[in-house]
């Protein structure tokens, strides 16, 4: 048995498009197979409609598989009901999005604070967690603004905080820094390797750019569904 | 943060349509609570409350057809009656034809009277202290009146004064002396004045009719069998009566105003809908422009059943919020409301208007049940709704 933390064999996922005689299903991916190891950082690459974020929300749990085999850290996902799935989500996996996605309502604070209501912990234990996380994104000093006083790299780091915030086992990030400029975009590369380099998380990320791909461990590639390539970089060349 | 922290920060975040929504709400619940307290308080109104024992017999045809005023007699001869007393309606102007100075004129046998109505206690008009040796002036005085305190206090009038009534129904205008005041803290409304019966029937030519007979039965459970008694007495002669207890009679004689039950429940339920549509129409909104918000907090881990508790929670809570106003604004109105009425006919059935307790509380659970009942629906569709759906929608 390998260490494996994913685990993909045979993944297939089918959309139907359009309805009644006019539907026609879509194979965005075909037969996938992967495993991606604890500490690893993947990138994942391809061209637009390759599947890469149909994958990314497979492993996060948030879409369903048409067939095939989906282990996260031994558990089959594929089988859990869609309440079970969103706890499992809720402990297991990091989401960051390209867009951010905070709550404006919410200051960086408590947007970082949000799936630590989905625990038991107590009031104090959940503002010890928010200010470890915000300071591991070196944002302690902006835990009470909103997120429209922040800048848009910032956001990207209080989102990073959140997804950390709960320890999960996997950190999934979709095209994190396709919103941003080449500094703030440098800046959460640097983040994401930190805390793959220094707190061992697992990181698995879609991308465009094959800049941002360079500060990965591993390069996948997928064209049409299909895995095309996948290089193990050399130490050196990270 | 909590989770109420959380709905608090959602329901501010579109002030503009929270306040909006909220007050359209508040002014509702205010309408609803407000029309079921009118609808209460003359159905069912404290003037009515103790006037159990007390029937009214008036004709069968209508109540605008007099009784000959021998019938007064005969009712009294009724072993389980204990008093009776004509009365006539004069329904005559003070002063003018403003509304504001309308109250009701009845006649009566002042020697009776205080035994039928014996809730109306004589007193002073100035300090409202008892006074019951005042009665004795009104009842030696032929053209003497007594009327209720509320009226002494609303038109200035003092004792010894003299006042004119202007005949409407009748071609005589009744000169008046005042001789004493009373109040009734229940069983009788304090917005009348009274005056010897004998007086109108000079003043008519003695025709001998009457409007209807006031009756005080001996005990509370006389009273049906003398309605039957009464009725079976008259029955196939040229004025036949119709026999009720005063509450019955009052109620009868608020109809007069029109279906009023149906015209405010009818209000109160357009009301009530609109309420839900507003609250309804809102929340939709809101589900409809965070779904892909909602799909990020289902990415973080919410359930659907999380999701759906907190997009209810959120609703209901403005509702209850809104509701609670209304109610609240129902009951600091009261006495605003009873005070308006005095200026208006109203003032007869509007005399003592209070919300009974359960009204707001009643309005409140409304606002309670309108957020549940808005809201299921589309914060149930946006809760399904795939999160890879709902991350694809306009953020």
């Amino acid at each position: 048995m390998s260490d494996a933390l994913v685990q993909i064999r045979s993944l297939e996922k089918t959309y139907t498009r359009g309805s009644g005689r006019d539907a026609q299903a879509v194979h965005v991916l075909q037969g996938l197979s992967l495993q991606v190891h604890k500490g690893d950082f993947v990138a994942l690459m391809g061209p637009s409609g390759s599947g890469k974020t149909t994958l990314l929300n497979l492993i996060a749990g948030i879409d369903r598989p048409t067939a095939g085999e989906l282990m996260v850290d031994g558990l089959d996902i594929t089988r859990l009901s869609e309440s079970e799935l969103a706890r499992w989500r809720a402990s297991s996996v990091g989401f960051i999005f390209q867009l951010y996605n905070l709550i404006p309502v919410l200051t960086a604070a408590e947007n970082v604070e949000l799936p630590l209501l989905l625990t038991k912990l107590g009031k104090r234990e959940r503002r010890e967690h928010v200010q470890t996380a915000l300071s591991v994104v070196g944002l302690a000093d902006r835990m009470g603004h909103y997120p429209r006083q922040l800048s848009g790299g910032q956001e990207q780091r209080v989102a990073i905080a959140r997804a950390i915030v709960t320890d999960p086992l996997l950190l999934l990030a979709d095209e994190p820094t396709g919103d941003l400029d080449k500094a703030s975009g440098e800046e959460i590369l640097e983040l994401l390797s930190r805390l793959n380099r220094e707190f061992g998380k697992t990181i698995l990320m879609v991308t465009h750019d094959p800049h941002a791909a360079e500060r990965a461990k591993r390069l996948v590639r997928l064209e049409k569904g299909v895995l095309v390539s996948d290089d193990v970089k050399a130490p050196a060349s990270r | 943060m909590s989770y109420l922290g959380f709905v608090l920060a959602n329901l501010l975040r579109n002030r503009r349509r929270s306040i909006l929504t909220l007050l359209s709400l508040a002014l509702s619940v205010f309408l609803i609570s407000t029309l079921e307290g009118l609808l209460q308080h003359v159905q069912n109104s404290p003037r009515m409350t103790g006037s159990e024992r007390r029937v009214i017999v008036r004709r069968r045809t209508s109540l605008q057809d007099r009784l000959p005023e021998h019938y007064v007699d005969k009712v009294r001869a009724i072993p389980s009656v204990e008093a009776a007393t004509p009365m006539l309606w004069f329904g005559g102007l003070y002063k003018n034809t403003k509304p504001e100075n309308f109250f009701g004129q009845l006649s009566c046998d002042p020697d009776l009277f205080r035994q039928i109505v014996p809730e109306a206690e004589v007193v002073d008009p100035k300090t409202g202290e008892p006074r019951p040796e005042l009665y004795e002036e009104f009842r030696k005085d032929r053209s003497g009146a007594i009327a209720a305190r509320d009226l002494f206090v609303k038109f200035g009038w003092k004792l010894g004064d003299k006042i004119t009534l202007i005949g409407t129904i009748y071609p005589v205008n009744m000169e008046l002396t005042l001789r004493a005041a009373y109040h009734a803290k229940q069983g009788t409304d304090n917005q009348t004045l009274y005056y010897h019966h004998k007086y109108i029937d000079e003043l008519l030519g003695r025709p001998g009719l009457i409007g209807v007979v006031s009756a005080r039965a001996k005990n509370v459970d006389d009273i049906p069998a003398i309605i039957e008694q009464v009725d079976a007495k008259f029955a196939n002669s040229e004025f036949e009566t119709l026999t009720e207890t005063e509450r019955a009679f009052q109620a009868g004689f608020v109809q007069m105003l029109g279906n009023i039950e149906f015209f405010l429940r009818a209000i109160a339920t357009a009301v009530a809908f609109a309420m839900l549509m507003v609250a309804a129409n809102t929340t939709a909104m809101a589900a409809r422009e965070r779904a892909h918000e909602i799909a990020v907090m289902k990415a973080i881990g919410f359930t659907p059943a999380r999701t759906l508790a907190l997009l209810l929670m959120e609703a209901t809570l403005l509702c209850t919020i809104g509701a609670a106003v209304g109610a609240f604004l129902a009951w600091a109105t009261q006495g605003v409301l009873e005070a308006a009425s005095q200026a208006s006919v109203m003032s007869f059935f509007l005399s003592g208007y209070s919300l009974a307790p359960w009204i707001p509380v009643a309005g409140i659970a409304i606002g309670v049940l309108v957020g549940v009942a808005s809201s299921l629906g589309p914060c149930w569709r946006v809760a399904q709704l795939p999160i890879v759906v709902g991350l694809r929608r306009t953020a």
